[in-house]
């Protein structure tokens, strides 16, 4: 740390305005411009004058000096007083280098969305915290001094350098920060601060002149980013970093808690069938410190549906609910929203949903009985207003089948397939389809092996290679503390059966890169994986489904399991057909930043087009693209459409993780030793620019100059009136 | 007072070219004045007698004033009206100073002065004679009461020359040697220079029984520093120049030059001398009536 040095505590609004400073030299050059002038006189009474002369001088030089420094010390404040002069504060004397020395400035800005957070009266103040930290920032950025440098990094959950390689000008640092939008996310401190000290580390080997560096965030200190400061992680990052610079924080915005977000909007029936009413439930939190009464509205398709007004408790949570029956098929959005506050972003949250005419099933099966209990799982009563309509058909009759009528096809215990069906499975799992294959005594693994994953023709029907059949048992089941999706309806359920089901048989399996495991054996082998494949789903069990697979090779004979007689079966059915036929809504839903793999949806097409919920065209990935897509940057409703397809346009749902809803602040005297908190004098944004409105010290310099000028009036008064 | 006539304003006199037809103009109007004025010519016309004082000449006693009345009078008459009057002039370099408002130089007015006065006396038939100086006696025109007298007069006026410092101290000081009879002593002078020497020298005088009048000769400017503007004074008489803001030395230069003046002045009255501070821009006739009259006033 260098010296420090009195001037630095100084900067001016106005720097070129000092220019005028040049006026102090007017007296002087009246001065000698009136020596130059004077009259000449030839005078007798010179003894008189001499005398005079001797007993005066000593006090008309000093008056004369005071008047020429009155008159050039108010020229000179002048100058000051139109620069607008500002002092950083003494606390900035600490570690500010000196005037010679040249620095580096990152200049950090938040961009969680928590910064959306409206500043003042709500009505009155359109600004956010992000805006008064763009303006304060760019007013920081003006006033950089000549051969220093800035760079710009977003505080975000993928910290991006704006500004990598350092900008010497301000106003190209002020253009970027002008064009800084808010994420639509949290931001991860951590990631931000190694960004920080990559640029440092850059800027320092590729300009070496600039000796002093220091980091000033520009942040409403949420807590939900900073929370994380007090982890060793960060602490030794932090430390890394304050070797390297000076590291401060310039706190955005007041504290305020005053915010209620929609965390949630979802419904247990996700593919309820038309004219089958479904529930839709928001949850609302509530982060304010009192009681807050909210209303909550329901859109469908963009038409008010249902209100509905919550009483919620203090840092709690209540949930609105309604239901709605869908009259037509295909696709609908479900929008919640609750009254305007601080911080409008999280205010509404979207749901989309596909609504089928009816979820029809086709199960194909390898032998006459092999589909029974599946089909029987499905529609029990066989009824036609089941939820599930099921066809089922013999192994050979595949071919024959219109595919594109079916949600689901369930492969049941099929010992080979031919090469043109799995091209029409293909096409039918690309297209949205599901596709579940349960294994069983009949199946050739060779076969499924070569025909359902084969590289070459760029279809992969099963998550798995088939590998040798495992014998002896019961083997048990493990639900892997169902963390996945298909087994949502069995959390909290442990009694229904799923993890005492027996099983004597099954195919060992080999995962293929992307697929799931979403239940295992206790020994580890996988019982059931998933598989994403185009927009459809691919679901692949382990063992048989049917009473008929029985090892013959054994003594004595054995079934594969005892699956089709055990109570989580038909659950189990069910939830397998939702998952493979949920492929398209769970591709409807996204959460702002979780990874957005467009190509996907496009079925195989090159060309879509995606539009933003401001309908903005966004640059499309395609299935050439590697990887092939990124991640959703904003809330709201995205469109998909695919101009050389007969395919509608797809609605996307895209909503906030509203973490960052939580507007509770960590104090600036929570904030470890290396920062230099705000509470000790710092103001990064008058340390180095100025406030939009006149500082006090340009009135304070006015007020100087207004006395002067009063001082050498009643001077030149009095010294006017003792000559006469 | 009366108000002098406009042509005999020294801004008048100073477009007259030469100083004979000046005095002319001075001497006509002041006699001219006469006629409205109940004073009554040079004042050395005073009475008959004169009340005897202890050092008087004896031989001057009128005995039948001191029969008929028994007081001692002196017979003056004759004696005085055989006057002789020596002008003094002062020639030296601080004479020549014209402030910026005045119409004549100090050495211009005071040869005005001098010529009219010159005149005044040979009019009345007495002698008059004329010494110029400046650190010495210049030029000196002895008493004479003939015709052409005021032409030499006038003549040694016009030739004289403001130069060299001044040293009129000194120079009275031997005129009170050399004159030897009684004479009036009209000094006409700004009297700059030595006040201790000045008022030696005219102790001398008087202590040699000259009758001395003292018209000290001053510009305006000099009297009220009328100068606003930062100036350069060039030094007349050998002092150095100085460049000052006359507004900041106008207080102290006005004090010093009052001190100087009420020196003279007093000086002066211990003496019995005349004296009368003469501003360039008084009309001349204003000068002499004021100037004679105060004289005669104080014989009486």
């Amino acid at each position: 740390m260098t010296p420090p040095s009195i001037f630095s505590a100084w900067s001016f609004a106005n720097i070129g305005m000092l220019a005028w400073g040049l006026a102090v030299g007017i007296p002087i050059a009246i001065h000698f411009w009136n020596r130059r002038t004077q009259q000449t006189v030839r005078w007798a009474a010179m003894d008189f004058l001499l005398t005079a002369i001797d007993k005066q001088s000593r006090s008309i030089r000093l008056e004369q000096w005071v008047l020429l420094a009155l008159r050039m010390s108010i020229l000179a404040l002048l100058a000051v007083a139109l620069a607008d002069p500002l002092m950083t504060g003494l606390s900035m004397l600490q570690f500010v280098p000196d005037a010679k020395q040249r620095q580096h400035t990152v200049i950090v800005i938040d961009t969680s969305y928590s910064m959306a957070t409206q500043s003042g009266d709500p009505i009155s103040n359109n600004q956010t915290f992000f805006d008064l930290a763009k303006s304060q920032a760019s007013d920081m950025a003006r006033q950089n001094r000549q051969g220093d440098g800035i760079t710009l990094i977003t505080l975000a959950t993928s910290p991006h350098a704006v500004i990598g390689s350092v900008a010497f000008e301000g106003e190209d640092v002020v253009r970027e920060i002008e064009a800084l939008t808010i994420s639509n996310q949290g931001a991860d401190l951590a990631a931000t601060i190694t960004e920080v000290e990559r640029v440092i580390d850059v800027t320092a080997r590729r300009h070496p002149s600039l000796e002093h560096c220091r980091v000033i965030f520009f942040t409403d200190l949420g807590r939900t980013t900073w929370g994380e400061i007090q982890t060793q992680n960060v602490q030794r990052l932090i430390a890394a970093l304050a070797a390297k610079a000076d590291v401060m924080v310039h706190e955005i915005g007041e504290p305020t808690r005053d915010n209620g977000a929609i965390a949630r909007l979802s419904t247990a029936t996700p593919l309820a069938p038309v004219h089958r009413p479904a529930t839709y439930e928001a949850e609302v939190h509530n982060h304010s410190l009192s009681e807050q009464r909210r209303r909550v509205e329901f859109l469908v398709d963009g038409t008010a549906a249902a209100q509905q007004h919550l009483t919620i408790p203090a840092e709690g949570t209540a949930i609105a609910s309604f239901s709605h029956r869908f009259d037509t098929p295909g696709q609908h959005v479900i929008e919640a929203r609750i009254d305007r506050d601080r911080l409008l972003l999280d205010n509404h949250r979207w749901l989309s949903v596909t609504t089928p005419t009816s979820i029809r099933v086709l199960c194909v099966a390898g032998r006459p009985a092999a589909a029974r209990f599946i089909a029987l799982a499905l529609n029990p009563q066989a009824t036609g207003s089941a939820d599930f309509q099921t066809d089922v058909v013999a192994e050979d009759a595949l071919l024959d089948s219109e595919l594109p009528g079916y949600d689901c096809i369930i492969l049941a215990n099929l010992s080979r397939l031919s090469q043109e069906e799995v091209q029409r499975l293909g096409d039918f799992v690309r297209a949205g389809g599901g596709l579940i294959t349960v294994l069983g005594d009949q199946v050739q693994a060779d076969n499924y092996n070569d025909q359902l994953t084969n590289a070459a023709s760029g279809t992969t029907l099963i998550p798995a290679t088939l590998a040798e059949l495992v014998r002896g048992g019961p083997h048990r089941l493990d639900a892997l503390q169902y963390q996945h999706s298909l087994l949502t309806e069995f959390r909290g359920h442990e009694q229904s059966g799923l993890l005492t089901l027996p099983v004597w048989r099954y195919f060992k399996l080999r995962l293929l890169p992307g697929s799931e495991t979403a239940l295992a054996f206790a020994n580890g082998d996988a019982a059931l994986v998933t598989r994403d494949v185009g927009r459809g789903r691919c679901v692949l069990l382990a063992t048989a489904a049917d009473a008929d697979s029985i090892d013959l090779s054994s003594d004595p004979q054995v079934p594969w399991s005892a699956l089709v007689s055990w109570p989580s079966f038909p659950p189990l059915v069910h939830e397998m057909v939702k998952f493979a036929i949920g492929g398209r809504a769970a591709r409807q839903n996204f959460l702002v930043g979780e990874p957005w793999d467009v190509a996907k949806l496009g079925n195989g097409s090159e060309q879509m087009i995606v539009r933003d919920p401001l309908g903005h065209e966004e640059p499309t990935p395609t299935v050439n693209t590697s990887p092939p897509g990124g991640s959703v940057r904003r809330s709201g409703v995205y469109r998909i459409e695919q101009p050389g397809t007969d395919l509608p346009a797809q609605r996307i749902a895209v909503n906030l993780d509203t973490h960052e809803s939580n507007l509770d602040r960590l104090a600036a005297d929570g904030l470890p030793s290396q920062f230099i908190p705000e509470g000790d004098g710092l103001d990064a944004s008058r340390g180095l620019g100025s406030d939009a409105q006149p500082s006090p010290l340009f009135r304070v310099v006015l007020a100087i100059v207004f006395l002067l000028v009063l001082t050498e009036s009643t001077f030149t008064w009095w010294l006017g009136a003792r000559s006469v | 007072m009366e108000t002098s006539p406009k042509s005999l304003d020294p801004r008048t006199l100073a477009k007259l070219g030469g100083l004979q037809l000046r005095a002319r103009r001075i001497v006509e109007g002041y006699v001219a004045g006469l006629h409205r004025s109940p004073h009554h010519g040079f004042s050395i016309e005073f009475a008959e007698h004169r009340e005897y004082s202890p050092g008087d000449d004896l031989r001057y006693l009128d005995w039948k004033v001191f029969a008929r009345t028994d007081k001692f009078y002196l017979k003056q008459f004759e004696d005085e009206t055989n006057l002789v009057c020596h002008v003094v002039f002062d020639a030296s370099e601080s004479m020549s100073f014209q402030g910026p408002q005045a119409a004549l130089s100090k050495l211009d007015y005071a040869k005005c002065l001098a010529a009219s006065l010159s005149w005044l006396v040979l009019k009345q038939q007495d002698a008059v004679g004329l010494i110029t100086y400046d650190q010495r006696v210049r030029a000196e025109l002895p008493a004479g009461n003939t015709a052409t007298h005021l032409h030499e007069v006038i003549r040694v006026l016009d030739e004289c020359v403001a130069q060299a410092q001044t040293a009129t101290g000194v120079v009275l000081r031997q005129l009170a040697q050399r004159l030897r009879k009684r004479s009036v002593v009209v000094v006409l002078s700004d009297l700059l220079g030595d006040t201790t020497a000045l008022l030696t020298g005219l102790r001398a005088l008087h202590r040699r029984q000259h009758d001395v009048l003292v018209l000290q000769v001053m510009d305006r400017a000099e009297l009220s520093f009328p100068f606003d503007r930062p100036t350069r004074f060039e030094g007349l008489e050998q002092f150095r120049d100085v460049v000052a803001d006359p507004r900041r030395l106008r207080t102290a230069y006005l004090a010093e030059m009052e001190r100087h003046l009420a020196t003279v002045h007093r000086g002066c009255r211990e003496c019995e001398i005349d004296y009368r501070l003469v501003a360039t821009d008084e009309p001349l006739d204003r000068v002499l009536t004021s100037f004679l009259s105060q004289r005669r006033t104080r014989v009486r």
